[in-house]
């Protein structure tokens, strides 16, 4: 594998706010390889935005902080460049398209000059040709009659054409890596797929990463290399797509996987089964492992002292899983019980 | 699920919106036709599902018949009320029945005003006459149903995640116990666990109020899950309409399957064969009829298609 493209250790990311200090990243680590697709789900409110945000220094300080850690990208200490610096790498080699479309496009500007502007920054395009392709991608992210749309402003487009739009400007330089944010949430699942597709063809076009955070457990099936779980700003699962879907360590996945209605229609008249309880005050996140509360499985260890991350006993390797119990022997011993 | 009543609540009755198109001079050159003609029913205790393209109308409808934006032509009724013909002042007593939670949480939210002020403001508005103490514990209990911790009330919007922030538009929608709401996306930006927490939610809702959802989405999982009626939007029209048991298992237009095939399907073997085998299908062409025609009892198909 060589060098990773990402290579995030123990990044801490906290607020200061007036009920005292939000841990909303707490010490997460991971690696990234070139062309690899990592797919990130987990709470809401687990970090999975913010630490995108960190590592490309948007977050606003104060009242962010980041406490600690490192985001080498190709070898180089994000944290550590000045803005000008950061601006250069934004938009260019890494592209990113946010969860919030409308606080990221600009109201008061078209979305012409919205494409154009990273095309001449980073490609150096004229005005002329970076029109051209401006209208290449609003083409290639399926806006219906682009060249029309070219010179509207963002409230003039629906929710999912606004974030076609913020796809087709991460794209547009051809980045080594795209953090996309819940990036298809306001697409009909048709438009999505011819989306998804699209990115894996620059994918295998130009061998470009992958970040891609999202609630849909079928995208993620479909897109991703890597999964990885989170909760309460930890890691709590991280494995191959297969392996995890299939045999899932933390007992916060398996809620996940179970919470889920059925498309045959086999759950309706039925209660939803969500995750008892509710997430920790990350203000004073527990000692312990954060889900341990939520968690029927939990041993008296796990309240006490929070498990590291490490290889799950007899799961591929690389399928991590941060846990004192073994959830996969308590599931064998369920089924077993009469 | 409670039965749905046999009478409308909402009628919505040949409903279309144009937007105006600016002209290079900046004048209004033409329109842009969003919706054509859409007519549905929504009955008291029930939840119609409104799925379909991206761009195709979808919050546009959501918008025009809470008449935030109201329609270009067509007709609103709710409760027999054309809703185009009430004063200023009867609209805004009709809104406490008529509540929206908005697609884009973040440009809902009033950046200025703390979490728990936006859930409250309705109720201060409406329920006057009851201490600011009540209200305070009002607003705590409805942030519990959303499953959001109430000490959170003190936040203001950009310190929220996405999901959170979705909560408290919804904590203010239900805070008057509005018998009708348009939720467009409202689940979208949530995690699993938590989409079923406000799912059931919703449901415990309409059990106990009995009020009425036009429930916008992409999920196709949960609006079968949830809806009693699907309506199917395309390029601004209803193309097929239905129960959505029928709807989901006998899907008569090009548009409507085309959309069911492609729900991503949580389970990467599965997923990555479904992939492979539909590609990038094309979309069906403009040509389908416009006319919806019974195909069976309350099973609508726009015409060409019904065949
Ligand atoms: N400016 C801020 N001040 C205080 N707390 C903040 C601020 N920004 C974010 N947070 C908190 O940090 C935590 C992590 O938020 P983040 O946006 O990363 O969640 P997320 O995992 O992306 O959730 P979602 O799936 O809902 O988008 C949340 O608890 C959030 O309330
Ligand atoms: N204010 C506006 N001015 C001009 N055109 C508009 C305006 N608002 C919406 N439109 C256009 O009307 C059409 C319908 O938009 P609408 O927002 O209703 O779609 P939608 O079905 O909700 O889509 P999505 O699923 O992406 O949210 C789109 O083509 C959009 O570009
Ligand atoms: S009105 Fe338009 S530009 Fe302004 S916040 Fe809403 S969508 Fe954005
Ligand atoms: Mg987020
Ligand atoms: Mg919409």
């Amino acid at each position: 594998m060589g060098v990773p493209l990402l290579d995030i250790r123990d990044l801490t990311v906290a607020f200061a706010s007036d009920g005292g200090t939000v841990h909303a990243v707490n010490g997460i680590s991971y690696a990234l390889s070139e062309g690899e697709t990592l797919g990130i789900v987990g709470e809401s409110g687990s970090g999975k935005s913010v630490h995108v945000l960190a590592m490309l220094g948007l977050i606003p300080m104060p009242p962010g902080r980041i406490e600690r850690g490192e985001v080498l990208f190709q070898g180089r200490d994000l944290l550590t460049l000045d803005d000008r610096a950061l601006r250069r790498v934004r938009g260019g080699e890494i592209g990113f398209v946010f969860q919030d479309p409308m606080s990221s496009l600009n109201p008061a500007m078209t979305v012409a000059a919205q494409i154009v502007e990273p095309l001449r920054i980073h490609l150096g395009l004229d005005g002329a040709a970076a029109r051209r392709r401006a209208l290449e991608l609003l083409d290639l992210v399926r806006i219906p009659d682009a060249a029309r749309r070219l010179d509207q402003y963002p409230h003039e487009f629906s929710g999912g054409q606004r974030q076609r739009v913020m796809i087709a400007i991460a794209i547009a330089c051809k980045p080594k890596l795209l953090i996309a944010d819940e990036a298809t949430t306001a697409l009909d699942v048709t438009i999505q797929a011819e989306i998804i597709g699209l990115v894996r063809e620059l994918k295998r076009e130009i061998g470009m990463a992958i970040v891609w955070i999202t609630h849909d457990l079928g995208v993620v099936a479909g897109i991703a290399d890597t999964v990885q779980v989170m909760y309460a700003g930890r890691i709590l699962e991280r494995g191959p797509v297969d392996d995890l879907f299939a045999d899932p360590r933390s007992a916060y996945t398996l809620g996940l996987l179970r919470s889920l209605p059925d498309l045959a229609g086999g759950t309706k008249g039925r209660r939803l089964q969500p995750i008892e309880g509710a997430p920790p005050d990350m203000r004073d996140p527990p000692v312990g492992d954060p889900f341990a509360p939520r968690n029927r499985y939990a041993t008296e260890r796990c309240f006490r002292e929070a498990p590291p991350l490490a290889q799950a006993p007899g799961a591929a390797p690389g399928h991590l899983v941060a846990a004192w119990y073994d959830l996969r022997g308590l599931l064998a011993r369920e089924r077993a019980a009469p | 699920m409670t039965r749905a009543a046999p009478y409308p609540l909402l009628s919505v009755r040949n409903l279309s919106k144009h937007y105006p198109l600016r002209s290079w001079w900046g004048g209004t050159a033409s329109v842009f036709k969003a919706v054509h003609d859409v007519s549905f029913d929504i009955r008291p205790n029930e939840t119609l599902g409104l799925v379909g393209e991206s761009g195709s109308g979808k919050s546009t409808i959501g918008r025009a018949v809470t008449m935030l934006n109201p329609p270009t032509s067509g007709t609103v009724a709710f409760q027999g009320t054309d809703l185009a013909r009430l004063s200023a002042r009867e609209m805004r007593g009709m809104r406490r029945h008529i509540q929206m939670v908005f697609q884009d949480p973040y440009s809902a939210l009033n950046p200025r005003m703390n979490a728990g002020a936006y859930v409250m403001e309705p109720l201060l508005l409406h329920d006057t006459g009851r201490s600011r103490a009540e209200l305070r514990d009002e607003v705590a209990g409805l942030f519990e149903r959303v499953g959001l911790d109430p000490r959170f009330a003190r936040r203001y919007p950009h310190q929220f995640s996405g999901g959170q922030r979705q909560r408290i538009c919804i904590a203010r929608a239900i805070a008057l116990k509005p018998r009708f709401i348009v939720a467009d996306e409202p689940i979208a930006a949530l995690d699993v666990s938590i989409q079923a927490q406000v799912v059931n939610l919703l449901q415990d809702l309409q059990d106990e109020l009995g009020l009425s959802y036009l429930f916008i989405s992409h999920d196709l999982r949960m609006v079968r899950y949830l809806c009693h009626r699907v309506a199917v939007l395309w390029r601004g029209r209803i193309v097929e309409m239905a129960d959505s048991e029928t709807l989901y298992g006998d899907p008569r237009h090009p548009y409507t399957r085309r959309l069911l095939a492609a729900v991503p399907v949580p389970d990467p073997v599965v997923e990555r064969q479904r992939v492979s085998a539909i590609g990038l299908t094309a979309p069906p062409s403009s040509e389908t009829g416009h006319d919806l025609t019974e195909v069976a009892p309350g099973h609508w198909v726009a015409q060409s298609a019904a065949g």
